[in-house]
């Protein structure tokens, strides 16, 4: 498709910039049983690509690499996608959620201590999620209590990814309970090496430990660190939770896009002789790509309408629920394809995103896009009450 | 009267809505006594330019691309038109190729809305000293289609007078189409093309899909809509049955498989549009996934209106019947994922690189 000139400017040149940059054998060094290996290696691609303006296009001009538009961060993930340069797994946190509620809603102070440590490579994490608060975020129960310039806190968080990694923490509390639900509730960011934190990384379904509970017992943290005013977090946390604006639908579904000849793999084992596949598997390998290809359209065509402003209500769950579901129907066909190959275990790459070839790891790992950042059942409710108008049950 | 540079699909689908929503009565086949006026209709289209718009300027058509059919399609799969054009303008795919003057023929007249095309391929027919002959069943077209476009297996396509065969339209299920058993027995036939070219052919069947593809994803609108409406409004045990969520969270995901049909649909117009390489290839996949979604989402309105929808007086039948005949057209789903296997896997090998 034809671009802006500019556009395909700054596409040429990631394109150019990416296999001189990306870290070698990222794939040996982020192997799942070598934790040291993957933070060496995430550390060393995040430094390359805040040197080259690449990990923050999204930030306020202001600051090194910032202030470009979104059809050139559209540009930037897509390239990242097709060079098959790591994902940045470790730093998401930080580079968008943390960075992008500091920028929206942090004081100066706030921005001034954090941002450049981001830069510098701080992991953060997200501790909203609760044992009792995960679709329902807003019944929240850890409490925080002022005490002087410190509020204290109480409480336990779950399901927070890379927990056992961070320096920091954007953490939601309960600073009244006698308020509505939403209203009582105050955003903080904690300093993981704060007395009182007691991480522990919990094992997901593919063996791996990529998120982690947190039992938070009197943790006292300066209000200095509140962002916006107590009671208001809720809105603060939409922020946060808004902040990657649909990036990272639009590379993980380049890089599924850019996958489709692993099924082709899988089904040859290996081989890549078309010519011998069975007429059943052909015609499977032949709707997948059709909706891999639709997909693709449509995330593209998201973006232009956000870009313009022009953004849908609705239109990020029905993007997010067709993602689940063909990433998962795509996972389950290779698994299928490679038939009983795909039953031996074998170690998985870390952040690599959801297709290597290692069927059943990445069958297994396709299922947390139906859970995690609104499952697929809330997703549809937004769909079904705010979009079809369907009246609430 | 509209201009050649700049007519807007937009303008043309509102067009096109206001026009089949004042003429087409859908249930009119369905009813006693009822029929739908085929021949109104056609003249209707041919009245507003639709038949002009992908005819080249030389020709003095309007010189536009699927762009400008893309709306129309699609308003026809919401009103369940009972006149097909695909066939038609299909066959106009051919004039951007090597015409023999019998094709430029039958286009003028096609323009004019004289003629009116039906689309099939060989299949056992025979072609000898410029004569068909064979039988073919389940041929798509309107009472007074006027000619046949066979399409040759070799790239060929030949165009025959109807007339000089035997054309037998058939009741069909879905009686918003007609399907005939045409038996050729020696008719004289012309060639479309100076020479045969497997391109050629493959775009005119590449048109049918995208037509049928965009038949899909209007209907396919249309119906969820309607249940919609209906889930609103409907009340058991005191509520609106629309707030089940068992119910609501299928409407979500019909609107996520119109959605993933849609993007299907606009992607393999705009690939068609600007003639790229993989464009049949596209065109054959955004039906593929339409009328997977389509059949799926009519099917399941049937079921979401309890007794009523299983009432011929209640619409929902004319969608099922819709989508299950489109899913049938020009070969059968498995058939048609085999024609665009290889160029699919060739793709993905490249992939890898
Ligand atoms: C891999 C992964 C990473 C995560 N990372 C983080 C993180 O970094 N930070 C963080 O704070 N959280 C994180 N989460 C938590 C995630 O946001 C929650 O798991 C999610 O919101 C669901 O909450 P829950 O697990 O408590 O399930 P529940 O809310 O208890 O849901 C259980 C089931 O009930 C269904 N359900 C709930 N409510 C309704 C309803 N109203 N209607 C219909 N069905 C309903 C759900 O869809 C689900 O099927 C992560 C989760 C996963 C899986």
């Amino acid at each position: 498709m034809s671009e802006e000139p500019d556009l395909e400017a700054l596409r040429r040149e990631v394109r150019e910039w990416i296999p001189k940059n990306v870290p070698a054998n990222w794939r040996e060094r982020q192997a799942g049983d070598n934790i040291e290996g993957f933070l060496e290696c995430q550390r060393e691609w995040l430094a390359k690509l805040v040197e080259a303006g690449y990990a923050t296009p999204h930030w306020e001009h202001e600051w090194p690499g910032g202030g470009r538009s979104l059809p050139e961060q559209v540009v930037i993930f897509e390239e990242m996608a097709r060079g098959d340069a790591p994902r940045m797994s470790l730093f998401f946190v930080s580079l968008y959620h943390a960075a992008m509620t500091l920028q929206e809603c942090g004081s100066q102070a706030q921005k001034e201590k954090y941002l450049p440590g981001i830069l510098r490579g701080d992991v953060w994490v997200q501790g909203f999620s609760e044992p009792g608060a995960g679709s329902d975020l807003a019944s929240l129960k850890t409490r925080a209590v002022l005490d002087g310039d410190h509020y204290v806190v109480n409480g336990q968080k779950i399901w927070s990814t890379l927990g056992h990694f961070a320096d920091h923490c954007l953490l939601l509390v309960r600073t009244d309970p006698d308020a509505k639900k939403q209203a009582g509730i105050t955003f903080l960011l904690m300093d993981m090496k704060t007395p009182g934190i007691d991480v522990r990384p919990i094992k997901q379904i593919t063996g791996d430990e990529e998120f982690a509970e947190m039992f938070l017992d009197n943790v006292r943290i300066p209000v200095a660190n509140r962002v916006g005013e107590e009671n208001k977090g809720w809105g603060v946390a939409q922020v946060t939770l808004s902040s990657e604006r649909g990036l990272t639908l639009v590379e993980l579904v380049e890089r599924l896009y850019g996958s489709l000849w692993r099924l082709l793999e899988a089904a040859t084992k290996g081989g890549f002789a078309a010519e011998a596949l069975d007429v059943e598997d052909r015609r499977r390998i032949v709707d997948i790509t059709a909706r891999v290809e639709a997909l693709r359209a449509m995330v593209g065509e998201a973006m232009v309408r956000k870009a313009a402003g022009n953004e849908q209500l609705g239109d990020a769950s029905i993007l997010k629920l067709a993602y689940a579901r063909i990433l998962r129907d795509f996972c389950e066909l290779g698994m299928k394809l490679e038939g009983i190959g795909s039953q031996r275990f074998e170690n998985f790459v870390l952040g690599a995103g959801y297709e290597t070839s290692n069927w059943m790891f990445d069958f297994m790992n396709s299922y947390q896009w139906n859970i995690a950042g609104g499952s697929n059942e809330i997703q549809r409710n937004i769909v079904s009450e705010r979009m079809l108008e369907l009246p609430r049950g | 009267m509209m201009d050649i540079e700049t007519i807007d699909p937009e303008e043309l689908r509102d067009a096109a809505a206001r026009m089949l929503g004042d003429m087409v009565e859908r249930r009119a086949p369905y009813d006693p006594g009822k029929s739908a006026d085929r021949a109104g209709l056609y003249g209707a289209m041919v009245e507003q330019g639709w038949l002009l718009l992908t005819v080249p300027a030389e020709m003095d058509g309007l010189g536009q691309s699927f762009v400008a059919l893309a709306p129309i399609y699609e308003e026809l799969g919401k009103a369940i038109s009972p006149v097909v054009l695909a066939p038609s303008l299909a066959a106009l795919e051919l004039l951007a190729f090597n015409p023999g003057d019998a094709l430029t023929e039958l286009a003028a007249g096609i323009a004019g809305g004289e003629a009116r095309v039906a689309v099939a391929d060989q299949g056992s027919v025979s072609v000898a000293g410029g004569t068909l002959s064979g039988a073919l069943t389940g041929v798509l077209a309107d009472e007074s289609a006027t000619h046949l476009l066979l399409l040759g297996a070799d790239g060929q396509a030949w165009i025959a007078d109807l007339s000089a065969a035997s054309v037998i339209a058939q009741d069909s299920w879905d009686r918003s189409r007609i399907l005939h058993d045409i038996v050729l027995d020696g008719v004289a036939a012309q060639a479309a093309l100076a020479a045969p070219d497997q391109a050629a052919t493959g775009r005119v069947r590449a048109h049918c899909d995208l037509a049928i593809a965009w038949d899909n994803a209007g209907g396919h609108a249309r119906i969820l809509d309607e249940t919609l409406d209906y889930l609103r409004t409907r009340k058991q045990f005191d509520r609106a049955i629309g707030s089940f969520q068992a119910l609501k969270h299928r409407a979500a995901d019909h609107k996520v498989d119109l959605e993933v049909a849609r993007g299907a649909a606009r992607n393999a117009t705009r690939a068609f549009a600007a003639g790229a390489a993989d464009a049949v290839t596209v065109a054959a996949q955004a039906r593929l996934v339409t009328e997977t979604a389509y059949r799926a989402m009519a099917e399941d309105a049937v079921q979401l209106h309890g007794g009523i929808g299983f009432t011929w007086e209640h619409d929902c039948h004319l969608f099922l019947k819709r989508a299950i005949l489109n899913e049938l057209l020009y070969g059968r789903a498995g058939e048609r994922r085999d024609r665009i296997a290889p160029a699919v896997l060739a793709k993905m090998a490249q992939g890898r690189a």
